[in-house]
């Protein structure tokens, strides 16, 4: 025994970041836990779109909130022929549409400049240039404003936003065209 | 395949033509808000609360069916004994079916009262064969929404309003996800929010 080398050992941690599909088996094998991944996941990015959607910090973090609820209730509805972001938008898209028609009713919905929520950015603090960009943004109608978000913000195919909203590929893309035409339009002026 | 890989030849991406856009685009990807604290623990909490509902509803389910089927093998098997038909059977099912429509009228309650109970009842129906819920929101509920009950018909689902006289503007949500119109009811297209809207006119009634 004394003759034996002690061996080295090299203990080597991967850290393997489970997919959406993973995470999905795990919940629906009864793992309620596993869904906290899919909520740390895609809040945030929940949270951007529905806070330009609505323009309401309030507003935004509850309708997130109910979009996260209801897709667990509803796991059994997603197919996985698509993504999992994609359809978890679909419920978002339409909480932030239920939130608008409850908040019409109730209050004048012009949101001065100095109230339009500010968003952490990842590299630089908020600047005047985004404030301009926000408001432009704001300033859109409500359904040309989802259309551009979806399209170039979040990065979902013209397939995946018609079946998030329902609308026709074609309707989308017009409102995604007149959405950049406004905002081009709004911007030439500013120094960006 | 990310999302770039689907552009069409003419549905490139703009910040690679349009340096207004572009910039834009840099900026509105760039954010990344922090959530509260609190958010993701009350979503995690809701979500709990829901399993822990399914899991007792199973357990019920399982329980029912395990007294179901001693109580009807028991009277079954004295039929068989004294050589008749299986009346036990016939009366423990009647028994059910009597006691599930007791509770399920006892669960619909009477006619929803928005606007605190005067005006005309009304019964709105939407048939939807895969929903696991139904809701209906208006100007009477002021876009709130209020939970349909099958109807105990196919795939209907049923809510009975008492209204007052007047012009009334709705729609159904199936499932918290997708906007429906009624098709029983006139239509006045879509809002400025992409809802379909539903049109309920109800005409005064005479004292």
């Amino acid at each position: 025994m004394g003759g034996c080398d002690r061996a080295e050992v090299r203990l080597v941690v991967r850290v393997v970041e489970l997919s959406d599909a993973q995470v999905l088996a795990q919940v629906r094998g009864g793992d309620v836990e596993a869904y906290a991944v899919l909520v740390d996941r895609y809040y945030p990015r929940c949270l951007r779109f529905a806070l330009r959607r609505l323009n309401d910090g309030d507003d935004a973090e509850d309708a997130v909130q109910q979009t996260l609820i209801k897709a667990y209730g509803a796991l059994d509805g997603y197919r996985e022929d698509g993504r999992f972001g994609a359809w978890l938008f679909r419920i978002l898209l339409n909480e932030c549409r239920t939130t608008e028609v409850r908040r019409a009713r109730q209050r004048d919905r012009t949101i001065p400049l100095d109230e339009l929520p500010e968003v952490g950015r990842r590299d630089h603090p908020p600047n005047l240039v985004g404030r301009e960009i926000r408001q432009a943004l704001a300033e859109l109608s409500p359904l040309l404003r989802e259309a551009f978000l979806l399209r170039h913000v979040e990065g979902f195919t013209y397939d995946e936003m018609k079946m998030q909203t329902g609308e026709g590929v074609s309707a989308l893309k017009m409102r995604v065209k007149r959405a950049a035409d406004l905002l081009r339009e709004r911007l030439k002026e500013v120094a960006l | 395949m990310s999302h770039d890989d689907m552009h069409a030849p003419d549905d490139r991406p703009f910040e690679m033509d349009d340096p207004v856009l572009g910039r834009v685009i840099e900026e509105l990807r760039s954010e990344w808000p922090e959530p509260t604290a609190e958010g993701p623990m009350r979503v995690m909490a809701a979500v709990r609360r829901e399993a822990d509902r399914a899991r007792a509803s199973r357990r019920r389910a399982t329980l029912v069916a395990a007294l179901w089927r001693r109580f009807s093998g028991y009277l079954s098997g004295r039929s068989v004994a004294t050589g008749g038909p299986a009346w036990g059977a016939v009366a423990a099912a009647v028994v059910v079916i009597v006691a599930g429509l007791w509770i399920g009228w006892a669960a619909m309650g009477g006619p929803v009262s928005p606007d605190g109970g005067t005006g005309q009842v009304v019964r709105l129906v939407l048939a939807e064969p895969g929903a696991t819920e139904v809701t209906v929101a208006g100007d009477f509920s002021d876009w709130n929404p209020l939970p349909l009950h099958r109807s105990g018909v196919g795939s209907e689902w049923m809510i009975e309003l008492r209204l007052p006289p007047g012009r009334h503007t709705y729609a159904f949500q199936v499932d918290g996800q997708r906007w429906v119109a009624d098709e029983a009811a006139p239509t006045a297209g879509e809002n400025e929010f992409g809802i379909p809207i539903s049109v309920l006119l109800l005409p005064e009634v005479a004292a």
